[in-house]
């Protein structure tokens, strides 16, 4: 039933790729600009309208505008995903080197606040109304209120004043030492053995990551202390006390297990957001990313890329989509799919 | 206090309230009784008469700001002393079996792990095998198949949750059973075998409490009976001493409505309570008999060593 349902969403994921390649041309098309002035290097001088011309013919942009629709699309599901118009790259590098560096930000950011945030969460559910439940009502409001990208400067230049160095992904000395396997760089210093470049990779990551966590931190804590107060007078739970089932592992079996499916379908979106999110805070940092390399291309109608870029992000929505309603499904058997 | 050795129950002037906004609202009102050790004992009450309030201080259940005075003794535990309370002492001693048990089993999890649960939470270390035994005995006590154990609740018809419950209520191993409402949800044939089943429990050591506003299914079940009425205890004593010599008029009233039988003159039917704010006899706006001392609150006279009424006409 599960193979069923992940064969579903493999053939809805395509559709809604195909959307989102469509949708973007259709963007790039009507924006202003022209990609082939990109692609030659925005030439100047008399022979520059020559050049354009051939730049023109050889991206296909002569062609009416469902062939090129109709080219894009295909070349995408054939793998082909083209060359950077600025970069000269290939599009598949940029893009996953870019989702690479982000999903390390990202991952980080979650292993630590969807624990921590049902821990406290639970906390002040259990402890209603006393002072640390106002107290961490009151800092999630103030962390879900706070621009990230403010913190993320300020946290810079204290870090810096503290002579640490948090810019960039990795140190430029450790850099070459590295045989890149993953693109992510804490995982390929640790399969170089390279433990002194894994710390410094670790070191830069984790600011970003700590700033990313905090809007789902605060998420997470308020969803808990809301829905887990609500499941306290469940009259499962009521029950299971009377049966003497007591203290935390009443509250985390007849409890919190039902708060989870909530939680897994919100956190599936707030990841979604997150990706949005990341990218103030990793332009700050000066690191890569997949919304970095989004500003870098639109301005210059890298339509490739662009193209690329966007489908990486659409494929990282759904599989975080679809992580969640397995997870739903896993802890409420009352749930199909 | 004295605790009476033959007592497992034992509450004095307890009284359980609320906090509202019009100033504390007492769900039960200075009740005093006694359960005898392995009886079956019933509550018998209309709704807001406090019964289910008071069958939740027996197991431990009032809400953390619950209100409290006077004292209930559970299996020789102080739970409540006054305006102190350990209603977690009770926990798993007394063990309520649900009015509606499809909702009061975890849907999250199969039936053995509901069972592994609770049996865990009795004694820590016991083996697999034992746990397994164990829950095989109590599932053939209650004459449910070892499939029910993988199955979810919500795969149970109405019937098998209740039987369910009760299982889990044993494997507990408590010393008492409270049973609210367990027939409210059941049809004419599954009561009876329900009543019968209630009364077996007695044959495991255990004492049953049951919350009823069934007066005739309390007469096939109960040894003893509690009648309340807005909060007080009107009448208490053995079944048959108050089902053939009501001495109260709310329990004639009770008695005449199930049986059909006219007790008074001028037949009126029960309704439900209203003006139990007001002071005086808690019964006295409804009461045929009302006179001038009901502005009093009468207290509880034993007419006889067990028989007891909260009524100014049976003292005097």
């Amino acid at each position: 039933m599960l193979l069923a349902y992940v064969l579903k969403r493999v053939v809805l994921s395509i559709l809604i790729i195909f959307g989102v390649i469509a949708l973007s041309y259709v963007l790039i098309y009507i924006m202003p600009g022209n990609p082939a002035y990109t692609w030659v290097g925005k030439p100047k001088g008399p022979k520059a309208a020559e050049a354009i011309q051939i730049a023109v013919r050889e991206l296909g942009l002569d062609k009416p505008f469902y062939i090129q629709l109709y080219e894009v699309t295909t070349r995408f599901f054939s793998f082909n995903w083209g060359v950077s118009l600025r970069f000269k790259q290939p599009v598949a590098t940029i893009a996953i080197r870019s989702l690479v560096a982000t999903l390390e930000v990202l991952i980080i950011a979650y292993v630590i606040a969807i624990p921590l945030g049902i821990l406290i969460g639970s906390i002040a559910a259990l402890y209603r109304s006393s002072l640390g439940d106002k107290a961490i009502y009151t800092l999630t409001s103030i962390l879900i209120a706070s621009p990230r990208f403010w913190l993320a400067a300020l946290t810079l230049i204290i870090l810096q004043a503290l002579n640490v160095n948090v810019f960039g992904r990795i140190g430029v000395e450790y850099q070459p030492t590295i045989t890149i396997v993953t693109g992510s760089y804490i995982i390929d210093s640790l399969i170089s053995g390279r433990i002194d470049a894994f710390l410094d990779a670790l070191t830069r990551t984790l600011p970003p990551a700590l700033l990313v966590s905090l809007y789902p931190f605060a998420l997470v804590v308020r969803i808990v202390r809301i829905s887990l107060s609500e499941k306290l007078h469940e009259e499962y739970f009521r029950q299971a006390l009377s049966y003497g089932i007591s203290g935390w592992y009443a509250v985390k079996r007849y409890a919190l297990r039902s708060v989870i499916p909530v939680l897994a379908q919100i956190m599936g979106i707030t990841i979604a957001y997150s990706l949005v999110d990341v990218a103030t805070i990793e332009s700050v940092f000066g690191r890569e990313g997949v919304g970095i390399a989004l500003a870098k291309a639109i301005p210059y109608n890298d339509y490739p890329l662009i193209i690329g870029l966007l489908t990486v992000v659409s494929i990282a929505f759904i599989i975080s989509f679809t992580v969640a309603d397995i997870v739903h499904k896993l802890v409420d058997p009352r749930v199909r799919i | 206090m004295d605790i009476n050795s033959e007592s497992i129950v034992k509450a004095e002037g307890l009284s359980i309230g609320y906090e509202t906004d019009e100033g504390i609202l007492w769900a039960v009102k200075e009740v005093s009784f006694e359960v005898p050790k392995t009886s079956v004992f019933c509550i018998v009450g209309e709704s807001g008469s406090g019964k289910t309030t008071l069958g939740n201080a027996i197991s431990g259940l009032l809400p953390p700001y619950v209100l409290t005075q006077g004292y209930l003794v559970v299996d020789n535990i102080v739970v409540i002393n006054n305006d102190k309370n350990n209603l977690k002492a009770a926990r798993g001693i007394a063990v309520r079996i649900p009015q509606n048990p499809s909702s009061a089993l975890n849907p999250y999890l199969k039936v053995r792990a509901l069972f592994e649960d609770v049996m865990k939470s009795k004694a820590k270390n016991v083996s697999k095998a034992e746990v397994r035994e164990a829950i095989v005995k109590y599932l053939s006590i209650m004459q449910l198949d070892e499939e029910v154990l993988e199955l979810y609740p919500y795969q149970l018809s109405g019937g098998m949750a209740q039987r369910v419950a009760i299982a889990l209520a044993l494997a507990a191993k408590p010393r008492i059973i409270v049973a609210d409402e367990p027939t409210s949800n059941l049809d004419a044939y599954l009561r009876s075998s329900v009543g019968s089943l209630l009364k077996r429990l007695i044959e495991f050591g255990i004492t049953v409490i049951v919350i009823t506003h069934d007066i005739v299914f309390a007469s096939h079940v109960c040894n003893y009976i509690v009648v309340m009425y807005g909060g007080r205890v009107v009448e208490v004593g053995k079944v048959e001493e108050v089902l053939s010599q009501p001495l109260h008029p709310y329990t004639m009233l009770l008695i005449e409505a199930a049986t059909l039988k006219k007790v008074f003159t001028n037949s009126m039917r029960v309704s439900a309570i209203e003006g139990v704010g007001e002071s005086g006899c808690v019964y006295k706006s409804k009461c045929p008999y009302r006179v001038n001392t009901c502005q009093a609150v009468p207290l509880l006279k034993y007419v006889s060593k067990t028989h007891g009424v909260a009524c100014w006409r049976a003292v005097t």
